[in-house]
């Protein structure tokens, strides 16, 4: 699985992934996720081009989550596919993780 | 009926080809695009779940894949320590984030994408089969 890291502005980092967060991609990008989440205050990751998600992978997107949030931050996820936003609310992310369909509407969420 | 058979290993790397392996077959099946998925995550999630939890005596798995009028059924067997994902409690993740909880999801998922889950324990293999129901 791809993952992209972009350092934006006012300690918002955007993360780009791309592929398949199965068990394989899941483990491949859950250290980048580890180390982005100590060095930023707010994550955006652009689900656009992630064509599965299992349960490992939301493992990963609560434990950032709750790591942000601990220092006052948020992760939010952005544009997901059809099947992937049906898949984090069948399992309740969207009730801790927002969920925006777009950029401009993920960063009006972090002013 | 339609049968496609896999036996594999309980290691990472099998477990990402039987994966592969479903894709391929869901893709010959023409399913809707909603069925394909919820076939995928079963897959992946009763693969997943015997992947991490079996414990050292897993082995062996088998999988198969059956196509019948009404249904698509996915049947997984391994040699692991008994668990019955039918009757595992379904759960979501907790509130407020300060709760949240990141495992249990993948029986959430199992019970929420299979139409329907059954469950047989031989004495010495676990054998679900998760069940897709096809509009005719």
């Amino acid at each position: 699985m791809k993952m992209e890291i972009v350092n934006g502005e006012n300690g918002i980092t955007n993360v780009v992934l791309a592929g398949s967060m199965d068990i394989t991609g899941a483990l491949e990008v859950d250290p980048r996720f580890k180390e982005v989440s100590q060095t930023s205050d707010n994550l955006i990751v652009d689900l656009a081009n992630v064509s599965f998600l299992a349960s490992i992978g939301m493992r990963t997107f609560v434990m950032t989550a709750k790591a942000l949030s601990a220092k006052g931050g948020q992760l939010i996820l952005v544009k997901p596919q059809a099947e992937v936003e049906k898949a984090l609310k069948s399992a309740g992310l969207d009730a801790i993780i927002p969920i925006a369909s777009d950029s401009s509407s993920a960063l009006a969420l972090l002013r | 009926m339609q049968t496609w058979h896999k036996a594999l290993s309980g290691s990472l790397a099998e477990i990402t080809t039987a994966a592969q392996w479903v894709d391929e077959i869901v893709s010959e099946l023409e399913l809707p695009a909603d069925k394909s998925y919820a076939l995928r995550v079963c897959a992946e999630e009763l693969l997943t779940n015997i992947f991490r939890h079996a414990g050292a005596s897993s082995r062996k798995i088998d999988l198969r894949l059956s196509r019948f009028p009404d249904r698509v059924e996915l049947a997984v067997e391994d040699d692991g320590q008994p668990f019955d994902v039918s009757a595992a409690t379904p759960r979501r993740v907790d509130r407020p984030i300060e709760n949240a909880q990141p495992g249990g999801l993948g029986v959430q998922l199992i019970h929420t994408y299979a139409d329907r889950l059954r469950y047989n324990w031989t004495g010495c293999k676990n054998q679900v089969i998760a069940e897709f129901t096809l509009q005719q």
